[in-house]
């Protein structure tokens, strides 16, 4: 367990969830594998299949507070783990420290202050780099569409 | 490849925000909830007007079948907490009994002689509702998030 609850948290968190909504992911992709226990074919894949249902309960969660979803929509159920979710992982985000330091500013800042301090606001990036708080959302897109580029051969 | 994967990775090689020890001891608790044999009752929609479609509007309403079995969920906030509500449908008959189940408590009742059941005191969270009624197995539904 302890294999996947770390990932599995990440993931959540990641998508912007607060710790109680992340922890209502995490605990709810366990739910889901304890009623979908018959149904997963492959055993060796049951963290991923964790990690793919933990990604769209918060995805979920996410959609439910910005009030996009009714609240009684259940999810789909996940017959196939989504390999994208392979990037999670300590070596990808070591190797991925390591690109981020080649970007130039304020993206490397940027980055740091948000993946660094997962519940930092706006405002406060905002006063770090001296720039309109209006101006960090756009800038953390394009920052993060740089690392993206630079993360293109790790999957 | 999305950012939110990007930025997760990152985390986890850096070693911050790591996984709370409650999270991790809910898993645990998760992994107990297992019910063997049961049937899994999938969701289906809702009869319009049965029920108003948030909680945040004060009630929420489900509703499950499987096995020629139709159970319904109807949750509603009092106080921080939740009580839970529903009919089995046709009525499961003498023996049988309701349980609301939560990653941290259950609670049974006997059903009404209609099929109706009610909990009061559930807490915000995950819950479950299975209908036992022996000899044949139970049917329970999907794991519901009930909260504001």
């Amino acid at each position: 367990m302890a294999r996947f609850d770390g990932r599995m948290w990440s993931v959540a968190r990641a998508h912007g969830l607060n710790p109680a909504d992340a922890a209502d992911a995490v605990q709810g992709a366990w739910l889901r594998m304890i009623e979908s226990l018959d149904g997963i074919r492959d055993p060796e894949a049951i963290g991923a299949w964790l990690l793919t249902t933990t990604r769209r309960e918060a995805v979920r969660l996410c959609r439910k507070a910005r009030g996009e979803l009714p609240a009684d929509v259940d999810p789909p159920e996940v017959t196939e783990p989504d390999p994208a979710l392979a990037v999670v992982d300590a070596d990808v985000g070591r190797e991925m420290w390591r690109r981020l330091a080649t970007l130039g500013e304020p993206c490397q800042t940027l980055l740091r202050l948000y993946v660094l301090n997962p519940d930092v606001r706006y405002g406060q990036i905002a006063a770090r780099l001296g720039i309109p708080v209006g101006s960090v959302g756009p800038a953390k897109a394009r920052c993060l569409a740089k690392l993206r580029v630079l993360a293109h051969d790790l999957l | 490849m999305s950012d939110e994967l990007l930025v997760a990775a990152m985390r986890i090689a850096a070693g911050v925000d790591p996984v709370p020890a409650a999270v991790s001891a809910d898993a645990c608790a998760a992994l107990g909830l297992q019910l063997p044999g049961s049937i899994l009752a999938a969701p289906v929609p809702a009869e319009p007007g049965s029920g108003t479609r948030s909680l945040l509007s004060g009630t929420e309403f489900h509703r499950f079948a499987a096995d020629g079995l139709t159970l319904t969920v109807e949750f509603e906030l009092d106080a921080g907490l939740l009580r839970v509500s529903g009919q089995v449908t046709p009525p499961p008959g003498p023996g049988a009994w309701i349980e609301i189940r939560t990653p941290h408590l259950g609670k049974t009742r006997a059903p009404s002689d209609a099929g109706g059941y009610a909990v009061t005191s559930i807490p915000i969270g995950w819950l479950s509702v299975a209908c036992h009624r022996p000899p044949d197995p139970p049917v329970v539904t999907r794991w519901i998030l009930a909260r504001p």
